[in-house]
C-alpha cells in the first residue's frame, strides 16, 4: 500500500514517460512512474532507430530543453548519417541507427539514479474532484494520490494486435493492453477515438543471404544529438538494402483481402506517411520496386528489422512475399509484422501547456495524443514534465512558439487541427523553417531552457559558452578579408567585408575562417564547426530569415491577444455558424490559435478581434 | 447570426419602378410581415401581394424569394419590386428597419456574397466595376471575370506551384534519397517557367484592364488661345469648356469622359501653359502640368503664331496644327495633324491618329485582363517570387528549401489575389468603393 502523496504521477514508462518524470523530478518535484513493466522503460516499439526526417531536429531541441533522448541516442547509436544533406541546409535532419537494448539499459539507469519512484502497475482509472486531478487508482486496488498527473499510454489503451485475421489484445507484441482508464476518461467527458499503426516483421540474421544486399554506412564525420556529447566516435555498423519485385508485389494484392486494413477489419485512421506494405503497393502501383533497409536491431543482433515492410498480412502471406526477394530466399521470421489499434484522445482538448483545458492538473503526452514517434511523444512527455512541475509551484507555463521550434508547431498543431491520423513532424508543417535549423537549435531554445531552470549548471555553462563562441566569429566576419584564402579572387577587392563574400553561394565560411582562434576548451571541434556553419547559414540567408521574422511580428500580435476562458461564441453578433461550433468545441487560448483553426475564415477573426478589444 | 440588411437597389428617385433588396436570416420573416402573409413565399416564384403600412394599403407589389444558399449574398434574400415612388420606397425600408433590420453598408451584400464563398474577391471587385463600367466593351471585361476567367486562369497556376512545391517537400520530409534527380529538377523548373509565362502575361494585362476600368487619358495641352477648348468641344460634339480669344480663360482643368472604339476616354483640357503672374492661372498651369505627366496620350495644340509647348520624354504625343482656315500648315513634319477646330475640318483624320494610338488596348476578348492597383500589386509580388525561385535553380550548392520558401509565398501571394486569405483592411478597401445595395 503506498500512502505516499506525490506531486506529480506519471502513467506510462514510454518515450514521453521518461522524459517526463526525469524533468520534473529535476525540477524538484517529488515524482513517480506507473507502468506495467518497469522492465519496459523507453522501450523502442518499432524501429531501431533515433531522429531522420524532421525528427532529428526534435531530439536536438529535447537536449536544449533538458530531455535525455539526444544524449542516450548519443551513447546507444550504431551508426549516424545526417540525412537532407545535399538537399538544403534548413532541412537537415540527423538520424541514428540505435542499439535498442542499450538505449533502453541507459535510459532505466537514468531513471534509477534519479529520486523517482517506479510503481509497476497498470492505471486503470482517474480520479477526479472539482475539476482537479487527485490521483489514479491501479488494477490491484491501490491508489496513488497525486496532485498532477501526466498519462502517457502510448498505443496501449484497449490496444488490438491484427495479423492477417488473427487479432490478440495487447499493447505491444507480447506486453499486455492497459483496459479501463479510456473509460474512466470518457465517463469525465473526453472523447477518444480509434488509431493504428503498423510494423514490419523481423527476421534471423542467419537467413538471410548478406551477398545478395547492398551496404550502406552512416557518414565518416558523425554529427551527434547533444550538445554535450564531447567525444564522438561512435561506431559504423552497416545496414544493408534490398528491392522488392513485381513478384513481391502480386503476393501482396493477391493477400489485400486479408490485410484488415484493407478488410476494413481495423477501424482506426493509419498513417498515412509510414504507410504499410500494402498501402504501397496498392497507392504506387506503376512502381515496379520499393527500397527496403535491413537494420540491426542491437550490436551484433541475431534480430533483423526489415524497414520498409510494415504489415498486417497473415504470416504467411508475409514469409511468401519476402521469398521472391533474392536475399531472402530462405528468409525465417522471428516475429511476424503486425498492426495495432489503440484508443486516442484527440489533443484539441488540450492547452499549449498539454494540460487538459477542463481537469486542472491533469496532462496529456504521446501517442494518445493522436501522434506517432518517439521524438513527438518524448518531446511532449517533456513539456508536460516541466508544465505539472511548474504548476506545482505557480510558476507560469512554458509554451514554444511555432517559430522557435518543431515542438512549438507540433503542438499548436496539435491543439488546433484536431488530427484525425497519426501526426507525425514533417519539415513542411513548419512556416518559418528557415530559422527552424538544426545548427541553431542552441540559439533558439537556449533562453527559454534557462528561464524555466531545465538545464544543469555544466550545461548552462557549456550554452554560454557556444552562444559566446558564435558573436565572437560573428565578429571576425566583420573585418575586411584576406584575400590569399580565397580560390576565386579576382573581382573582390580588398576593403570588403567578409560577411559580404560569404554571401556568395560559391564561398564558405571554411574559405574564409581557418581557425575561430577559440580559446575556450569546452567546446569541441564538431561542435566548434557546426557554430560556424550556423554563422555561415544566417549569413547567407539574412535576406530570408527577415521575410520570416517580419511575418513573426505580426503572429506574435495575435498571440499576445487571449481569449477569456468563458467566451460565449454564441452570443457573438457575426459569426458564421462553422465558426460558432469550431471556437465552442476547440476554445482556443487567443487570437493566434483561433486563427489556425481549418475552417475559421478572415471575417470571423476580425469579429472576434473587434470582441476582444472592446 | 449576421443582421438583417435592406436597401433600395434602383436608384432614389420617381421611376417605373423600385426594387428593395432585404438579405439575411430574417428577411422571410420580415417580407411575411410586410405583407400579412401567414407562409412564407416560394423560392424563386415571383408572388404579388398588397403592403399595408399603418394599416393603411400604400401598394401592390411583386415580392421574389431566394433561399440561402441559392441567392447573391449566400443567406434568405427577398426582392420587393413595388412601384417607383420615393415614398412607397422610403416607407417599406422604414417597416423593415423597425422590425429588426438595418440599413446596409455600400457593398455590404457583395461582401456577404464573398464571405459566403459565393464569388471570390477577384468576381467581386468586378461587380463593383461592372457598375461602373464606362463603356460596353468594359463592362463585358468585367463581365467576364465575373464569371471567373482569370480565377481560372490564376488557378492553373497555383495547382502547377503546388505541384512544384509539393514535390520539393517530397524531397524534404519522405524521400531519403541524397539527391534530386535531374529529370525532377527540370520537370519542377519546367512548371515553373509557364508559371512565369503565365503570371507576366496577366502582370502585363494590367496596362489594358486599368484603361478599360479607369478610362485612358488625354490631355490637351498648348498655349493660351491655340484653340484647345475649342477642339475638346468639337471632339465630343458638346460645349463644355468656356472658350473665348482672352488667353488664359481655362484657368482649371475641364474633364469630360467620352468613349472611343468602345474604350473609355477622359479628355482633359487643360489651362495653357505660359508665364503668369495671375496668381490663380499659375495654380492651373501646376495642375496641368501634373496632369500631363500622367496622361496615357498628350494631344499638343499650336498654331502658326504659337509654337507646340515641348514635354520632354513624353511617348504618346500627337501634334496638332490648328486654326489652318486662317492659315495652312506650311512645316514639313509628316506626325503633325493639320485642323481647323473652328471649321471643323481635319478632326476625322485627327480622331483617326487618337484610335490608332490607343489601338494597343485591342485585344481578343478571350484575353483576361487584371483592372484593379490591388490585383496588380499581387501578381507584381507573384510575378516576382516566380522568378526569384527560377533564379536559384542557378546557384551552386541548390538551396532546394530556399526554393520552396519563395514557391510558398508565391501561392500565398495567389491566395491575396484571389482573396482566399484577406486582411480587414484589404476587406474594406475592396467593399468601400461599391455603391449602397450592391
Ligand atoms: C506496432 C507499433 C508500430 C509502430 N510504428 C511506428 C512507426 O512506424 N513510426 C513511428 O514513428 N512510430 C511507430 N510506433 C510508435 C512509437 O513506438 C511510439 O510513437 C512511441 O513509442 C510512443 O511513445 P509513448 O511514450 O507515447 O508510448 P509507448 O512507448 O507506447 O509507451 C507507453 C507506456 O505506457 C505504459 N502504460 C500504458 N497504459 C498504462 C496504464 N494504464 N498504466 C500504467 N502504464 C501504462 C506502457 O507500459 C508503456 O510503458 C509504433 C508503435 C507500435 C507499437
Ligand atoms: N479661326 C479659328 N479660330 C479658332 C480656331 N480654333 C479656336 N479658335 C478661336 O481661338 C480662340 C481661343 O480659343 P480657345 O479654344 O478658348 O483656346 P484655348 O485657350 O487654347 O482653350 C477663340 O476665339 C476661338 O474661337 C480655328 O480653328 N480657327
Ligand atoms: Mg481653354
Amino acid at each position: 500500500m503506498i500512502k505516499e502523496n506525490f506531486d506529480i504521477v506519471v502513467v506510462g514508462g514510454g518515450h514521453a514517460g521518461l522524459e517526463a518524470a526525469l524533468i520534473s523530478s529535476f525540477l524538484g518535484c517529488k515524482t513517480a512512474i506507473i507502468t506495467m513493466d518497469p522492465q519496459a522503460i523507453a522501450r523502442m516499439s518499432c524501429n531501431p532507430a533515433i531522429g531522420g526526417l524532421a525528427k532529428g531536429q526534435i531530439v536536438r531541441e529535447i537536449d536544449v530543453l533538458g530531455g535525455v533522448m539526444g544524449k542516450v541516442a548519443d551513447a546507444s547509436g550504431l551508426q549516424f548519417k545526417t540525412l537532407n544533406k545535399k538537399k538544403g541546409r534548413a532541412v537537415w535532419s540527423p538520424r541514428a541507427q540505435i542499439d535498442k537494448r542499450l538505449y533502453e539499459k541507459i535510459a532505466l539507469q537514468k531513471v534509477l539514479k534519479s529520486p523517482i519512484s517506479i510503481i509497476k502497475g497498470e492505471a486503470t482509472s482517474i480520479q477526479i474532484k472539482n475539476y482537479k486531478i487527485r490521483g489514479f487508482k491501479l488494477r490491484s486496488g491501490e491508489t496513488i494520490k497525486c496532485s498532477n498527473g501526466i498519462v502517457t499510454a502510448g498505443t496501449f489503451l484497449s490496444g488490438i494486435i491484427h495479423i492477417g485475421e488473427r487479432k490478440i489484445l495487447a499493447g505491444r507484441m507480447g506486453e499486455e493492453r492497459s483496459e479501463g482508464l479510456t473509460e474512466s476518461l470518457s465517463s469525465y467527458g473526453f472523447r477518444t477515438g480509434r488509431l493504428k499503426t503498423g510494423t514490419p516483421p523481423r527476421a534471423l540474421k542467419n537467413s538471410i543471404l548478406w551477398t545478395k544486399t547492398t551496404k550502406s554506412f552512416g557518414d565518416k564525420n558523425p554529427m551527434p544529438f547533444s550538445y554535450s556529447t564531447k567525444a564522438f566516435n561512435p561506431p559504423n555498423d552497416p545496414c544493408h538494402t534490398i528491392n522488392t519485385n513485381e513478384e513481391t508485389h502480386s503476393i501482396i494484392k493477391k493477400n489485400l483481402n486479408l490485410s484488415p486494413m484493407f478488410s476494413g477489419d481495423i477501424g482506426g485512421i493509419g498513417p498515412r506517411y509510414c504507410p504499410s506494405i500494402e498501402d504501397k503497393v496498392f497507392k504506387f502501383e506503376n512502381r515496379p520496386s520499393h527500397l527496403i533497409h535491413l537494420e540491426p536491431e542491437w550490436k551484433n543482433s541475431d534480430q533483423i528489422y526489415i524497414n520498409g515492410f510494415s504489415t498486417s498480412l497473415p504470416e504467411e502471406a508475409q514469409v511468401a512475399a519476402l521469398k521472391t526477394i533474392p536475399s531472402l530466399k530462405e528468409v525465417e521470421l522471428l516475429r511476424p509484422g503486425y498492426a495495432i489499434e489503440y484508443d486516442f484522445f484527440p489533443p484539441s482538448q488540450l492547452k499549449a501547456s498539454l494540460e487538459t483545458k477542463d481537469v486542472s492538473g491533469l496532462f496529456f503526452a504521446g501517442q494518445m495524443n493522436g501522434t506517432s514517434g518517439y521524438e513527438e511523444a518524448a518531446a511532449q512527455g517533456l513539456i508536460c514534465g516541466v508544465n505539472a512541475a511548474n504548476k506545482k509551484k505557480h510558476l507560469p507555463a512554458l509554451v514554444l512558439s511555432r517559430s522557435s521550434s518543431y515542438i512549438g508547431v507540433m503542438i499548436d498543431d496539435l491543439i488546433t487541427k484536431d488530427t484525425l491520423e497519426p501526426y507525425r513532424m514533417f519539415t513542411s508543417r513548419a512556416e518559418h523553417r528557415l530559422l527552424l535549423r538544426y545548427s541553431n537549435t542552441f540559439e533558439r531554445l537556449f533562453l527559454c531552457s534557462k528561464k524555466h531552470k531545465l538545464l544543469t549548471k555544466e550545461s548552462l555553462q557549456l550554452f554560454k559558452n557556444i552562444t559566446s563562441l558564435k558573436t565572437a566569429i560573428e565578429k571576425k566576419l566583420d573585418t575586411s578579408i584576406d584575400k590569399s584564402t580565397l580560390k576565386n579572387k579576382e573581382d573582390i577587392s580588398q576593403k570588403t567585408p567578409a560577411k559580404t563574400i560569404l554571401k556568395r553561394p560559391s564561398v564558405s565560411i571554411f574559405d574564409i575562417l581557418k581557425n575561430t582562434t577559440q580559446k575556450e576548451t569546452t567546446i569541441p571541434k564538431w561542435l566548434e564547426k557546426d557554430i560556424m556553419y550556423d554563422v555561415e547559414s544566417d549569413i547567407k540567408y539574412e535576406g530570408y530569415i527577415n521575410r520570416h521574422l517580419k511575418e513573426i511580428k505580426q503572429i506574435e500580435k495575435n498571440n499576445q491577444l487571449k481569449i477569456p476562458k468563458k467566451t460565449n461564441y454564441k452570443k457573438m453578433r457575426g459569426l458564421s455558424k462553422e465558426a460558432i461550433e469550431k471556437l465552442s468545441l476547440l476554445r482556443p487560448e487567443n487570437l493566434g490559435q483561433a486563427m489556425r483553426i481549418a475552417g475559421i475564415t478572415p471575417a470571423d477573426i476580425s469579429v472576434l478581434n473587434i470582441y476582444l478589444i472592446k | 447570426m449576421e443582421d438583417t440588411i435592406v436597401s433600395q437597389a434602383t436608384p432614389t428617385g420617381f421611376s417605373a419602378i423600385s426594387l428593395i433588396r432585404i438579405s439575411g436570416d430574417k428577411a422571410l420573416t420580415f417580407s411575411r410581415k410586410l405583407s400579412n402573409k401567414k407562409t412564407n413565399l416560394k423560392h424563386l416564384k415571383p408572388t404579388k401581394l398588397a403592403i399595408h403600412v399603418n394599416n393603411k394599403k400604400i401598394d401592390e407589389v411583386v415580392f421574389t424569394a431566394f433561399y440561402a444558399p441559392k441567392s447573391y449574398t449566400g443567406e434568405d434574400v427577398v426582392e420587393v419590386s413595388c412601384h417607383g415612388n420615393p415614398n412607397i420606397s422610403e416607407s417599406i425600408i422604414n417597416e423593415i428597419i423597425s422590425f429588426g433590420g438595418r440599413l446596409a453598408h455600400p457593398g455590404e451584400y457583395t461582401k456577404r456574397a464573398f464571405l459566403n464563398g459565393k464569388l471570390d474577391l477577384l468576381q467581386a471587385e468586378s461587380v463593383g466595376l461592372l457598375i461602373k463600367s464606362k463603356s460596353i466593351d468594359a463592362a463585358e471585361r468585367q463581365t467576364k471575370n465575373l464569371l471567373g476567367g482569370i480565377t481560372k486562369k490564376i488557378n492553373k497556376v497555383k495547382s502547377r506551384l503546388l505541384f512544384c512545391l509539393s514535390t520539393l517537400e517530397f524531397e524534404f520530409d519522405v524521400s531519403e534519397e541524397e539527391y534530386l534527380t535531374n529529370e525532377t529538377v527540370e520537370k519542377i523548373k519546367k512548371a515553373l517557367k509557364s508559371c512565369e509565362t503565365e503570371t507576366s502575361r496577366l502582370k502585363e494585362s494590367f496596362i489594358k484592364g486599368h484603361a478599360y476600368t479607369k478610362g485612358l487619358k488625354i490631355s490637351v495641352i498648348g498655349k493660351p488661345n491655340v484653340g484647345k477648348s475649342t477642339l475638346v468641344n468639337k471632339l465630343i460634339n458638346i460645349n463644355k469648356s468656356i472658350t473665348s480669344d482672352i488667353p488664359g480663360t481655362t484657368r482649371d482643368l475641364i474633364i469630360t469622359e467620352t468613349t472611343l472604339d468602345g474604350i473609355p476616354v477622359t479628355l482633359i483640357d487643360t489651362a495653357g501653359i505660359h508665364n503668369t503672374k495671375d496668381k490663380i492661372e499659375k495654380e492651373g498651369i501646376k495642375r496641368s502640368l501634373r496632369e500631363i505627366k500622367n496622361s496615357d496620350i498628350i494631344i499638343s495644340v499650336f498654331t502658326n503664331t504659337d509654337q507646340p509647348v515641348d514635354i520632354k520624354g513624353f511617348k504618346k504625343q500627337i501634334l496638332v496644327y490648328n486654326k489652318e482656315d486662317l492659315q495652312p500648315y506650311k512645316g514639313t513634319k509628316k506626325t503633325v495633324v493639320s485642323v481647323s477646330a473652328k471649321k471643323e475640318s481635319g478632326l476625322d483624320a485627327l480622331k483617326q491618329n487618337i484610335k490608332e494610338k490607343i489601338s494597343f488596348l485591342k485585344t481578343n476578348t478571350n484575353e483576361s485582363l487584371i483592372t484593379t492597383i490591388r490585383q496588380k500589386e499581387a501578381v507584381d509580388s507573384l510575378n516576382l517570387h516566380i522568378t526569384q525561385s527560377l533564379n536559384h535553380f542557378t546557384n551552386k550548392p541548390m538551396a532546394l528549401e530556399i526554393i520552396a520558401f519563395e514557391i510558398r509565398t508565391a501561392i500565398s501571394k495567389i491566395d491575396l489575389f484571389t482573396g482566399k486569405t484577406t486582411t480587414n483592411d484589404i476587406l474594406k478597401k475592396v467593399f468601400s468603393d461599391f455603391c449602397v445595395g450592391k
